[in-house]
C-alpha cells in the first residue's frame, strides 16, 4: 500500500473513528493538528481513480464519520502525498478550519430545486404569455431582434422564479439557519436552493416544505437530503483569506445544471 | 422502478455529485487523479460529465493548470 493519503472529512481530534462493522473501512485513519483531525485513507498509488463508485463511497464515509461526532466534509479527489503533506494543510488553514467546525460541524443542508411546470418548445424555452413573436432569424437586425427578445423573455422568467422563491423560501426560512439560491440558472430549472439547518429541525422543514409545494403550482419542487453542509463552508486558502472557487467551480455547476435539464 | 421514481433517483444522485465534486472544504492537494489511464491535474468528479471521446482533450499541456477553457470549448 503507498503513502498516499485520500482525505474524507475534518474532525475534532477527540471524535471517534466510526467501526468497520458500521460499513466503514478498515483502513480509515486520522491525522492530527493540535485539536483537529483529518480522516483519511492510504491510497495504492498517486493516480487515483475517478469513478462513480468512488463517489459514492466517498461520501459514505463522511456519513459515516458525521454520525460520530461534528465534521466537516472535504471535497472528493483531495488527495496528499503522505501524511505529513496533509498535516501541513490543516495547520495552514487551522483557525478557520476551528470555526468552521464549530460553526457547521452538526448542522445538515437540504437541496431544493424547482422546474417549470409549463410546456416547453422545442428549442428548450417555456411556452406562455410571457414569450412573445419571434423576430426574423435571418437578417443581422432580425437576430440581434430575436437575441433582446430572449434576453426579455429570461429577466421575465426570472422575476417570476424570483416571486415563486420568495414564496417558498418565506415558509421554509424559518427552520433554516442559512440558505443559498440560484433563480433561473437554466430555462427549465426556476430555482435551485441549499437550506442549512440543526438536525433536529429536518422534519419540521420536510412538512413544511410539504405544503408550501401545492401553493406553487407552476412549479415541480424536489427536496433532496439531509447531506452534510457542503454547501456552506467558507472556502479559505492558506493565510485564511476568503477565496473564490469560480472558474472550474462555474464550469461544474453549468455541468450538473444541463443534465437537470435532461431530467425534465 | 417508475418513471417518477428514477427521476427522483437521479435528482438525487445529480445533487450528490453537485455538492461531492465541488464543495466542502478545499484543502488542495498535490497527487494526481487519473481517468481511464489519463493523468489529469485536479478536476474531481466533473470529467465524468463529459463524453468519453474527450477525454484526452482534458489533459493539461505542460504548464497550463486550469482546464475551465478546455472543458467549456
Amino acid at each position: 500500500m503507498g503513502s498516499a493519503c485520500c482525505v474524507y472529512a475534518i474532525t475534532a481530534g477527540s471524535t471517534p473513528l466510526p467501526a468497520a462493522s458500521r460499513g466503514a473501512p478498515a483502513s480509515l485513519t486520522t491525522v492530527a493538528w493540535r485539536e483537529l483531525a483529518a480522516v483519511t485513507a492510504p491510497m495504492s498509488d498517486d493516480r487515483a481513480p475517478v469513478t462513480m463508485r468512488a463517489v459514492l463511497h466517498h461520501e459514505a464515509i463522511v456519513e459515516a464519520v458525521r454520525k460520530e461526532g461534528p465534521a466537516l466534509p472535504v471535497r472528493f479527489g483531495t488527495m496528499f502525498r503522505d501524511e505529513a503533506s496533509v498535516a501541513s494543510a490543516i495547520a495552514a488553514r487551522y483557525e478557520p478550519l476551528v470555526a468552521e467546525l464549530d460553526r457547521l460541524g452538526d448542522k445538515v443542508e437540504l437541496s431544493l430545486t424547482a422546474l417549470w411546470g409549463e410546456p416547453l418548445s422545442d428549442d428548450g424555452r417555456v411556452v406562455s404569455q410571457l414569450e412573445g413573436p419571434l423576430a426574423d432569424e435571418q437578417s443581422g437586425a432580425g437576430y440581434l431582434l430575436a437575441r433582446a427578445a430572449e434576453e426579455r423573455h429570461h429577466d421575465a422568467m426570472k422575476e417570476h422564479a424570483r416571486t415563486l422563491a420568495h414564496e417558498l423560501d418565506q415558509v421554509l426560512r424559518r427552520f433554516a439557519c442559512g440558505r443559498r439560491v440560484r433563480l433561473a440558472p437554466t430555462p427549465r430549472v426556476a430555482m435551485r436552493a441549499a437550506y442549512l439547518l440543526d438536525a433536529s429541525r429536518v422534519g419540521d422543514f420536510q412538512s413544511a416544505f410539504e405544503s408550501a409545494r401545492r401553493s406553487v403550482r407552476e412549479l415541480r419542487v424536489l427536496m433532496t437530503g439531509p447531506w452534510p453542509p457542503y454547501s456552506f463552508v467558507r472556502q479559505t486558502d492558506a493565510h485564511g483569506a476568503t477565496a473564490m472557487v469560480g472558474g472550474i467551480a462555474g464550469v461544474a455547476q453549468r455541468l450538473a445544471d444541463a443534465m437537470r435539464e435532461r431530467l425534465g | 422502478m417508475s418513471e417518477t421514481g428514477s427521476q427522483v433517483q437521479n435528482a438525487t444522485l445529480l445533487d450528490l455529485l453537485d455538492r461531492v465534486i465541488d464543495r466542502g472544504v478545499i484543502l488542495a492537494g498535490d497527487v494526481t487523479l487519473s481517468v481511464a489511464d489519463v493523468d489529469l491535474l485536479y478536476l474531481g468528479l466533473r470529467v465524468l460529465l463529459v463524453p468519453v471521446e474527450r477525454l484526452p482533450d482534458l489533459v493539461n499541456p505542460p504548464g497550463q493548470t486550469d482546464c475551465s477553457e478546455v472543458l467549456c470549448g
